[in-house]
């Protein structure tokens, strides 16, 4: 557990942040979100004492941080930043073992851990271990830095806007690596960013940071919800709802699909009486195909030519989707209702914009998109 | 590797080779090949080849028209460029073995006559040097990249001379046969002296790069750290850099005076106004400023994210020192020792007026007398040691660039 008791920073005439009362809770990763300037990294810093703070304390389980060394004290916490700092004229596995080899591990046990660390983050060891900084790509350099920030399984790691410097393709992806791995491991983690979105899709609990002061410190979903104040409303933006359906995942609100199999029987099941509108038709091994206008299909000459397909790939979710990507599908296709598959493409169920709404309504504390 | 083209196309006039040619065969033929004095200080006679040996002369001829024929006719540029590799290591090779024989003959009897190479000889050796680096060296990269083969033979060709040279020079030496060249009978009268004196030099040298090196590095460091100081160093030490050296050596010969004679045990230690203390002190002070202006640079070009990440995964400022600013910093700090090191070889030349010694002496002995072979010798030893110290650091900055900071060969 991480503790800020009014803890103050002044530099000079400028107070960085003010009065900070913040409890970070272990095993949850707690994003400190605001603008630029706000104060958020020197909060950070203060943790390991880059930044030893003017007034208040900071504990670390319940021990002042300043009682240990600052080397001590570093060396048991993981640190990420933003230009990942790799050392160019280390390799990989050197820049990874940094903190193993300052902490007098074996070298046996180094390289293995070495190796572990480079599989944890997707990369081939026998590919990776050898190569220098400069001959990775700012994707992989980064996936390094986090490495080499757990490579001593610190309980605690600090992120300091770990993914800005990379382009937005590679940066979800990151995240979602990041989340992943978060969830196996279970650190408690302390991430700064001025992206709400990043903050939203990645926070258990979020800080929001203005000129140096906590204006509110909640689940995104309360965040999002329950704004504390105008600045944070604005904050997280007029779109807010939107974002909030980004926590939301499509398995629990999705319900079983109005079907047909393409047979020699479709024509029959077309014409029973009480037959619904639209209809989502699947081959005979369940592989989605397209939807059928049913009131369509009587002026076709035979049902299966009137099956419409050409939509069908962008309108189709995955149960672990969020709802804000079905909501964005139905817009994008014109439906109000889109497909739920399997990664074989196989249908599972729908998803309608009703469904949507019943989540909204919903109050925060539901399971989170990808939790 | 690409296949190479059956016949390959006949290549134009090698203008260059042309015109290097015709200047190897016109100092062959029409300028002085040595001067010959019957002692140190008579006025000298001048030889040409052809005067001493038509034949060599005409030999000597012969290669540099070999080498114009081929630049004219019409062969493939792969060919003319080995005639011309040939030719132009050809020459230099039978020049200076001629100019043993001639010394021989001329002088050998007599360990009074002094005989120097002339013009001939040395424009002789220029031509075949230009001739040399226009059709190896100077060849385009394209040509280079044809083949790993003919590209490791290209690299070969090139590098040939830095080995090959030195050990003909060494090799004439050794054998006697440019003894009577009047440079070499200075020595021969003067080993004893020469070697000792060479010793002192290079000791005065080293030693300034050493203590220089020490103190600037360790400004270097400080000043990163500390902007005030780092002002105040520099001013100082840019303001001695301007100070002529032997306005330096004035300077310090009153503080240094007054202080041996205050404290006996400095004087005992050898210490006075004159001598090596005030030239090692002068010299160190010269040193100093590449090296602590290079430090300073190398570890002030450190992005700030490097030294975050490493103070913030828990390295001591020493750890971060040692283990990343130093390795980081460390070319170019060498770079400013390798500065530092080429500089003390020549500075240490004016020592010798303080009475430091140092192959100066030779110089500023030779310039009172008005002997030039006694100038040369101080001379020429003091350029070899200033460029074999400058390719052993250049070597040893390489050595210690980390892999994928290295520019590409």
């Amino acid at each position: 557990m991480i503790r800020f008791d009014g803890v103050t920073k002044a530099f000079g005439p400028v107070t960085a942040v003010d009065a900070l009362d913040l409890t970070v809770h272990d095993h949850e990763l707690c994003i400190l979100v605001g603008p630029s300037g706000s104060g958020k990294s020197t909060m950070l810093r203060m943790i390991n004492r880059l930044i030893e703070p003017s007034a208040g304390a900071v504990t670390l389980d319940g021990k002042d941080v300043t009682s240990l060394r600052p080397e001590t004290l570093r060396r048991s916490i993981g640190y990420v930043i933003q230009n990942v700092g790799l050392f160019p004229h280390l390799t990989v596995a050197a820049n990874i073992a940094t903190v193993p080899e300052l902490l007098g591990w074996s070298r046996a046990r180094i390289s293995g851990r070495v190796t572990e660390m480079l599989q944890l983050v997707g990369m081939e060891p026998s590919r990776y271990a050898g190569r220098y900084p400069s001959e990775l790509s700012g994707g992989e350099a980064q996936r390094i830095g986090v490495a080499r920030a757990l490579a001593s399984d610190p309980p605690v790691v600090l992120m300091d806007e770990p993914f800005s410097a990379v382009d937005p393709v590679n940066r979800l992806r990151l995240q979602d690596e990041f989340l992943s791995i978060q969830r196996a491991l279970k650190k408690t983690v302390v991430f700064v960013t001025h992206d709400v979105d990043e903050a939203i899709r990645l926070a258990d609990r979020i800080a929001v940071v203005r000129s140096g002061r906590l204006v509110q410190y909640d689940t995104p979903e309360q965040i999002l919800e329950n704004p504390a104040d105008p600045f944070v409303a604005a904050f997280v933006g007029a779109d807010r709802a939107l974002k909030r359906l980004s926590r939301f995942l499509v398995r629990p609100y999705m319900h079983p699909a109005v079907s047909a199999t393409i047979d020699a029987d479709l024509d029959r099941q077309l014409r029973t009486p009480g037959v619904p509108r639209y209809l989502w038709i699947t081959e005979t091994d369940g592989t989605l195909l397209g939807s059928l206008d049913t009131t369509l299909a009587a002026r076709c000459g035979e049902a299966r030519a009137c099956v419409s397909e050409e939509n069908i790939h962008e309108m189709a979710v995955r149960p672990d989707s969020s709802l804000k990507e079905a909501l964005s599908r139905m817009i994008g296709t014109s439906a109000r209702s889109v497909p739920v598959v399997d990664e074989r493409f196989r249908l599972l169920g729908e998803i309608s914009l009703s469904d949507v709404e019943v989540a909204s309504e919903k109050p925060a504390q539901v399971p989170r998109a990808g939790a | 590797m690409r296949d190479r083209p059956v016949t390959p196309a006949p290549a134009g006039v090698d203008l260059r080779a042309v015109v290097f040619s015709a200047i190897g065969i016109l100092s062959a033929l029409a300028l002085p090949f040595v001067r010959v004095r019957p002692n140190r200080v008579a006025d000298g006679v001048l030889q040409l080849i052809v005067q001493l040996d038509p034949l060599a002369a005409a030999g000597l001829a012969l290669v540099w028209l070999a080498a114009a024929v081929c630049a004219v006719a019409p062969l493939a540029a792969q060919v003319r460029r080995r005639v011309t590799v040939a030719a132009s290591l050809l020459v230099p090779f039978l020049t200076i073995l001629y100019a043993g024989v001639v010394c021989r003959r001329l002088g050998g009897h007599d360990p009074i006559v002094r005989i120097s190479l002339s013009t001939g000889f040395w424009i002789t050796m220029l031509a075949s040097y230009a001739a040399y680096v226009s059709s190896a060296a100077g060849q385009p990269a394209a040509d280079l990249t044809e083949g790993h083969g003919e590209r490791r033979g290209s690299i070969l060709l090139r590098r040939l001379p830095v080995v090959a040279v030195p050990v003909v020079v060494a090799g004439l030496l050794l054998s006697g046969l440019l003894d009577p060249v009047s440079v070499l009978r200075e020595l021969a009268a003067q080993k004893k002296v020469f070697l000792a004196e060479t010793g002192t030099h290079a000791a005065l040298a080293g030693a300034a790069v050493l203590i220089g090196g020490v103190i600037g590095v360790a400004i270097g460091v400080r000043a990163l750290r500390h902007a005030v100081f780092r002002r105040v160093a520099f001013f100082i030490v840019n303001i001695v850099q301007t100070i002529p050296s032997l306005a330096l050596f004035g300077l310090l010969i009153l503080p240094l005076a007054a202080l041996s004679a205050r404290f006996p045990l400095l004087h005992a230690w050898g210490i006075s106004g004159i001598g090596r203390a005030p030239a090692l002190i002068a010299l160190s002070f010269y040193a100093m400023l590449p090296i602590a202006r290079n430090t300073y640079t190398g570890l002030e070009q450190i992005p700030a994210s490097i030294r975050d990440a490493g103070a913030g995964m828990g390295m001591t400022r020493g750890q971060l020192l040692a283990r990343v600013e130093v390795p980081l910093a460390l070319p170019l700090i060498l770079a400013g020792v390798r500065t530092a090191a080429v500089q003390a070889v020549g500075n240490t030349v004016v020592t010798a007026l303080i009475g430091a010694g140092g192959l100066g002496v030779f110089i500023f002995q030779g310039l009172g007398q008005f002997a030039s072979d006694m100038i040369l010798l101080g001379t020429l030893p003091v350029i070899a040691m200033a460029v074999l110290t400058d390719m052993l650091m250049g070597g040893v900055v390489r050595a210690v660039t980390p892999r994928p900071l290295r520019e590409p060969a």
